[in-house]
């Protein structure tokens, strides 16, 4: 009788440790899928480049204030550019890029043309782009 | 002795309660938070308009940040940023450079884009930008 008692507590004290082992792996592994994605912006950039992918012409602006970007979160962004040289200006492609307050950028997207984009002398394009959080 | 302003803590924010209701203009300097009913203009050239969630404005907003929780039937303008959260429900037409709506945020209207005209670019990658403009027929 004693052996079986004896057993069994052996038995209860190895399931204690097991559960010990195996809980905070769960929890790390929780922790992990849980962790917020969180972009905090400050500004924006916008890139546009001819059709050898060279940089044509870079601009940045604030948001007017940092604001935080979550998930479930959509974001567009408009870019105006005004041509005020006495050049055509030839654009294939453009990138809009979302940047933290210290200029480290968070978020690259944009677009490119199948045709370039000419826009004249004195003349403005908007450039928008969309991304999902 | 501190001789740089510390802005953050001499910002005018102001509060429109819940159960206050204001027909008419209102213009602000830097902050103000609508919990109440607004029926009329809200103008602010360097301000950030909040909307919450039990506010309500049927007014033409001119702002530099609108933030909406609530209600708001009217169009905005706002020149640097727009931000649009679940269950808020937008009537109107926007005006701004940047957007941002949550997943259940109900918008009813056209976005288009405000943003000050560049007449420089301050920040340029190149010197020479004028040679990386492509001339055509130069």
């Amino acid at each position: 009788m004693r052996r079986w008692i004896e057993l069994s507590r052996k038995i209860m004290s190895l399931a204690t440790e097991l559960m010990s082992l195996i809980k905070p792996r769960r929890a790390d592994s929780n922790a992990k899928t849980q962790a917020p994605v969180t972009l905090r912006i400050a500004g924006y950039n916008l890139i546009l480049m001819d059709h050898d992918g060279q940089v044509v012409w870079t601009n940045e602006w604030d948001t007017g204030g940092i604001f935080d970007l979550r998930p479930h979160h959509s974001i567009s962004v408009f870019c105006k550019f005004t041509n005020h040289s006495s050049n055509e200006a030839e654009i294939s492609e453009y990138e809009i890029e979302l940047v933290a307050e210290d200029g480290l950028v968070l978020k690259r997207f944009g677009s490119s043309f199948g045709d370039s984009v000419i826009v004249m002398p004195g003349q403005s394009k908007v450039f928008s782009g969309q991304w999902r959080l | 002795m501190k001789l740089v302003k510390d802005n953050a803590s001499e910002k005018n924010v102001g509060l429109l309660g819940k159960g206050v209701e204001v027909n008419g203009d209102i213009i602000f300097a830097d902050q103000l938070q609508v919990e109440g009913k607004v029926t009329g203009r809200m103008i602010s050239e360097n301000g950030t308009l909040i909307i919450g969630e039990t506010g309500r404005v049927d007014a033409q907003v001119e702002v530099n940040v609108c933030v909406i929780h609530g209600v708001v039937n009217g169009n905005v303008n706002a020149r640097s940023r727009v931000e649009i959260h679940k269950a808020s429900r937008v009537s109107g037409d926007l005006a701004t450079s940047v957007l941002v709506i949550e997943e259940g945020a109900v918008l009813n209207g056209a976005v288009g884009m405000n943003q000050a005209d560049i007449s420089l670019p301050k920040e340029i990658r190149y010197q020479d930008s004028d040679e990386k403009i492509k001339a055509k027929g130069a």
